[in-house]
């Protein structure tokens, strides 16, 4: 009775609503399901080999197999600690830095080429130089996910100290506050929603780093599984393991985006 | 006159602590690695990859892959801007169209496409045209969100001034929609040149026969590491100059933004 009397409220621009999310379900879902089913009939069909392109039903089988067998909790124990260290510390580095770069002009303009170069630089073609001085596995994936992911947290941080009021600097500055006032009276609350679309950039380039270090220089993780069946040219579980990696991506990103939106409707609060 | 005046003379003060900053990390970098301070087999020396540079160009090595990695770079990055800019345009546009491919590109959007690439090559092997697919999906997930996004910043009041005025659908498009879109969607190309020069070479690094990506693998297998500086250098300033450039002629193009 109470489910009726719930539909009955339901107005009608709330129903074009629910229909818009049906189709965007329907249409966006039934590509996915097309192109699976297709991939599957080829497969059963003969028209493809099996061997090079797998097909869904195994896939699907074969992420079962990983969450049975308890390797999927590894990886993801080991992934998920790599990205968890790597970020933190991107985090804390890079933010603090991107703060200091946004209040002192000088130490901006000396390090601003450096962060440039290290954005557009393939650090991850450093990864033998890395694997020498960090060890193989864990210390130089979690090295290049921080160089991946510090960027965006640098780069944010201090245009969201550019883009503070000057105006209310000065006030603080006239009324005799201090440097530590100032940051966390103005500069911190001011610029907390672009640094958290940074944070936001920065965990997806983390995730980047975290995936690709270990395809290269990992000893376990997603990225080193998929390598590794790659090597077994077992098409199956490299699918499988992409898979998750899809899977931990998005759900990543949607945290992400949750978080970017509670910091700035913490700011219309303000 | 006197804002202007200030302006260039701040743009001075950041150059020339730009170039200050550049050559204290420089000598200092050299001079610790020539007095022992520092091992210099980890860590080589601005000379020594000066050196390695010069080597690299004479002996015709880098002319020998340099070609084929731009090769794959170029027709993966053209093919994806060939593609993906109608399909974004049309997905802003239509609402149908958006939904039937805006979760797959999502998907694609956040995952790490580089953790397709041991698909890529199980499907075609470590020649061009693996690399060609990678940084083709690389590119284009960029390229078709950032033209997407274009299309939807359009002025709703602008469009519904030319319906009113009997503009047809395709007269909205390419009249309205296309050219407000431009900025937005110019600016996808020039995220998409870093994305995909980095891509190209890391997917080289993995599995490859001649490119630059190679060419690292084989040095680093060697710990031969001034040559490995020297060819991530490299493309890091290419990425940085295309996009460099890029943005100039964006700004010279839309200065009426």
């Amino acid at each position: 009775m109470a489910w009726t009397s719930v539909i009955s409220t339901v107005r009608a621009d709330d129903q074009g609503k629910i229909r818009e999310r049906v189709y965007a379900v329907v249409l966006g879902g039934g590509l996915i399901f097309i192109g699976a089913v297709a991939w599957q009939l080829a497969v059963m069909a003969g028209a493809v080999d099996e061997f090079l392109t797998s097909s869904p039903v195994l896939v699907i089988e074969g992420v079962v197999k990983q969450i049975v067998s308890g390797e999927l909790l590894v990886n993801i124990g080991i992934s998920g600690l790599e990205f968890i260290v790597a970020f933190a510390v991107a985090s804390v580095f890079g933010i603090s830095l991107g703060l200091l770069m946004g209040r002192l002009r000088y130490v901006k303009y000396a390090i601003e080429p450096y962060v440039w170069l290290l954005y557009s630089s393939p650090v991850i073609a450093l990864f033998p130089l890395i694997v020498l001085i960090f060890g193989l596995g864990a210390p130089s994936v979690v090295f290049i996910a921080i160089m991946l992911a510090i960027v965006p947290l640098i780069v944010n941080a201090m245009q969201g100290v550019d883009n503070v009021d000057p105006g209310l600097i000065k006030v603080v500055e006239s009324f005799g506050g201090n440097e530590l006032q100032l940051l966390r009276k103005v500069v911190l609350p001011a610029s907390f929603p672009t640094i958290m679309a940074g944070v936001r950039l920065g965990m997806g380039r983390a995730v980047v780093g975290v995936v690709v270090g270990e395809l290269f220089a990992g000893q376990g993780g997603i990225g080193y599984s998929i390598d590794k069946y790659a090597s077994e040219l077992n098409t199956t579980q490299v699918f499988s393991s992409v898979l998750i990696v899809i899977v931990a991506g998005l759900v990543l990103n949607f945290i992400a985006r949750a978080l970017e939106r509670a910091s700035s409707g913490w700011r219309t609060d303000l | 006159m006197t804002t202007s005046r200030a302006g260039s003379q701040e743009s001075a003060v950041k150059v020339l602590t730009g170039c200050i900053s550049i050559v204290v990390v420089l000598v200092a970098w050299q001079v610790s690695a020539s007095s022992g301070l520092v091992d210099a087999s980890y860590t080589s020396s601005p000379l020594e990859i000066v050196k390695a540079a010069a080597e690299l160009v004479t002996s015709g090595e880098l002319a020998q892959n340099l070609p084929t990695t731009l090769f794959e770079f170029s027709i993966g990055y053209a093919l994806a801007v060939v593609i993906g800019v109608p399909l974004g345009m049309l997905m802003g546009w239509r609402l149908r169209v958006r939904q039937v491919f805006e979760p797959l590109l999502y998907a694609l959007y956040v995952t790490p496409s580089l953790a397709l690439f041991p698909i890529f090559v199980l499907v075609w092997g470590i020649g061009t045209t693996s690399k060609i697919a990678i940084v083709f999906v690389d590119v284009l997930a960029t390229v078709v969100i950032n033209a997407m996004a274009g299309v939807q910043e359009t002025d709703a009041r602008t469009l519904r001034m030319a319906h009113a005025f009997g503009a047809g659908q395709m007269a909205q498009f390419w009249k309205i929609i296309a050219p407000s879109a431009m900025p937005t969607t110019v600016a996808g190309l020039r995220l998409g040149v870093g994305r995909g020069v980095i891509t190209v070479i890391v997917a080289e690094l993995y599995g490859g026969v001649v490119g630059l990506g190679v060419m690292i693998s084989a040095y680093g297998s060697s710990f031969n590491v001034p040559p490995l500086i020297v060819l991530a250098l490299l493309a890091g300033l290419f990425g940085l100059i295309v996009g460099s450039l890029l943005r100039r002629i964006e700004r010279s193009v839309f200065r009426w933004e």
